[in-house]
């Protein structure tokens, strides 16, 4: 009877108290989840996909840790081109550390550039299949960075994974897309000198493979040029350059190649690159004839042949 | 015969004295089981995850700070596992060690109430597991740092190398300065410090009407997988009681949230793992709550306790 008793108040003790914490754990659990401090809730559906891993994913500490080796063990199926089983690992190490970008970038990379080159060189499948499974896999890429940004909104380097995915010429680039996400990356708080610079590189580069947008690109290039130091990348130039001689490209006040490079030599040294990989971009207007008019300047030259030289031999 | 009057002066409901020399004897006691050689073993642990390297596969930016994560997580793991193992274990031998050296017969015969009785004993685990954290919070952090000047040696000379900018250098190293020793990683043990407190009380409440150490370490392993989901629980019943819908999951969810304890809000080191700062004002809310549990089971371990015939 005092047993009967005592069990009855613990039950009626533990049911108030329960009760007056309940809104104060709530609100407490609600912060952690806001501060990143304790995991991600697992939905049901996660919880079985995770089995037993499900358990030490809630008691927390161990979670990165068997993510960490979960990780390396990838490297089999990775080397015997096992992308099924890549991806399914990477499923469960996404779930068990969210927050961590690397797996994220480790997750999109193996289905959008391992993956998807490696089944578009399969030769055991036909034309079409190659190339569908090629864009899934991609696709599938795409979705893995859609997902870590849902989870971590606040970190851009999920946007910068994605526009760089979108903007890729080798993965059925959506320039537009890679603009966007570029875009919105940079109304992103607190972001760092180096990723607002890359950012608007990277938005004028894409900028630069839609023909159609080449007023856009030049003024994008005149004003990061403005912006001086850093900024003065390679890209910014050769726009500033083709944009002279673009047909159709309004040029207001059109800069001297010494305004743009610095010198000769150094126009020359980004002319020649950039024809080099001229078929990789956009046309480029104007450069074919600079690099003439600069290479027969003797001084300019270096001991070995020309780049021009080298590439009208392959051609 | 005569009696002096000191003799019939009223014992005092609690004293901090008493309760002092029961913990100190409870923490000698535990030190002499030799528990502490696992410090051995988690050194080892930690030696060996320093060790490990690894390789940037993606060819494109590195991650250096996912050496350091695996430190910090190992670390951990082991922390939280050992002092729930010592929680546990200790709280749960507690009094049927007493009983069986007959310990117990000798203390309450004296004018000890049962409450400096229970307190003591569980101020004595207590202790010893503090001492356990705070050796290995030590331990962690000296292998951390360990590594982390390695690491940012290797790559400051790497993007220097590279001709990186200096800014984004500057913004490198500062991701891996997220994951270095901090006050955030002394917060996190002593969060682990306060799992352990909540394990420990349960832990008594149980065994005091418990009828076997077996029983008691069963039942509360079993509260604290429950208390590690106990939020989703809390969480789904608050949903459904928003959207007015109640079904038989729904009232089970409650029951749960109600009648057992949120051990999730006290896994913190998650956070501090993934190099995130704990606010004061947090680990302060956690405390109090963690204090609010251990007043509770320690209220109920004393009402159950108080009148046991043994």
């Amino acid at each position: 009877m005092a047993k009967l008793k005592n069990v009855i108040v613990i039950l009626i003790v533990l049911a108030i108290t329960g009760w007056s914490r309940m809104p104060i754990e709530q609100q407490l659990a609600e912060d952690l989840h806001e501060l990143k401090l304790v995991p991600p809730r697992l939905s049901l559906e996660d919880r079985s996909r995770l089995k037993q891993k499900a358990f030490i994913a809630t008691y927390g500490s161990l979670r990165p840790t068997i993510a960490a080796f979960m990780s390396s063990a990838t490297t089999r199926p990775h080397s015997n081109q096992e992308w099924d089983k890549v991806e399914d690992s990477f499923e469960e190490i996404l779930l068990l550390d969210p927050y961590n970008f690397h797996y994220w970038d480790m997750a999109s990379w193996h289905m959008a550039y391992n993956a998807a080159i490696d089944k578009k060189s399969d030769e055991s499948l036909t034309e079409v299949a190659r190339n569908r499974v090629f864009e899934r896999y991609i696709q599938k890429g795409k979705d893995i960075i859609d997902r870590g940004i849902e989870i971590n909104p606040d970190d851009w380097r999920f946007q910068n994974l994605k526009a760089n995915l979108e903007g890729n010429r080798f993965r059925n680039p959506d320039y537009p897309a890679a603009i966007e996400t570029h875009k919105q990356m940079l109304t992103m708080p607190d972001l760092p000198y180096h990723a607002v610079r890359q950012a608007n590189i990277r938005i004028l580069f894409n900028t630069q493979n839609l023909p159609e947008r080449h007023q856009e690109a030049y003024d994008i290039a005149l004003e990061l040029f403005a912006r001086g130091g850093q900024y003065r990348t390679p890209i910014v130039l050769n726009q500033l350059f083709i944009s002279n001689y673009h047909p159709l490209t309004i040029v207001e006040s059109p800069m001297s190649l010494i305004e743009i490079y610095g010198s000769e030599q150094n126009a020359l040294k980004h002319l020649r690159t950039l024809w080099r990989n001229r078929k990789q971009g956009p046309k480029i207007y104007g450069v074919e004839k600079m690099i003439k008019q600069l290479e027969k300047n003797t001084t300019l030259l270096d001991k070995k042949r020309t780049i021009y030289q080298n590439t009208e031999v392959n051609n | 015969m005569s009696v002096s009057p000191e003799s019939f002066k009223k014992t005092s409901f609690i004293s901090l004295a008493r309760i002092g020399v029961i913990a100190s004897h409870t923490f000698t006691q535990l030190v002499r089981m030799k528990v502490f050689y696992f410090l051995i073993a988690f050194v080892i642990l930690l030696w060996g995850a320093k060790q490990v390297i690894f390789q940037n596969e993606t060819g494109g930016d590195t991650s250096p700070e996912q050496e350091l994560r695996l430190i910090k997580s190992t670390g951990f793991a082991a922390m939280n596992m050992f002092s729930m193992l010592l929680a546990l274990s200790a709280t749960a031998l507690l009094i049927p060690k007493d009983i069986e050296d007959r310990t117990l017969y000798t203390i309450l015969c004296k004018p000890v109430p049962r409450l400096d009785y229970l307190l003591g004993k569980l101020l004595g685990v207590l202790a010893l597991i503090f001492v356990s954290l705070v050796a290995m919070d030590l331990v962690l952090c000296f292998f951390l740092d360990q590594k982390y000047s390695e690491i940012i040696d290797i790559q400051t000379l790497t993007y220097t190398r590279q001709g990186m900018p200096q800014d984004m250098i500057e913004a490198k190293l500062a991701n891996i300065n997220a994951h270095g020793v901090s006050i955030n990683i002394h917060l996190a043990s002593f969060a682990i410090f306060l799992k352990a407190i909540v394990i420990a009380s349960i832990a008594l409440l149980i065994s005091t009407f418990s009828t076997s150490t077996l029983f008691t370490l069963i039942l509360t392993l079993i509260i604290i997988v429950i208390g590690l989901i106990q939020s989703d629980a809390r969480e789904y019943a608050d949903t459904m009681a928003k959207f007015g819908v109640e079904n038989q999951l729904s009232k089970i969810s409650l029951m749960v949230a109600v009648f057992f304890p949120d051990l999730q809000f006290l896994s913190i080191e998650d956070g501090v793992i993934d190099g995130h700062a704990v606010p004061l004002s947090i680990m302060g809310r956690i405390t109090i709550l963690s204090l609010f549990y251990l007043a509770i089971y320690v209220i109920l371990s004393w009402f159950t306790f108080r009148k046991k015939e043994f």
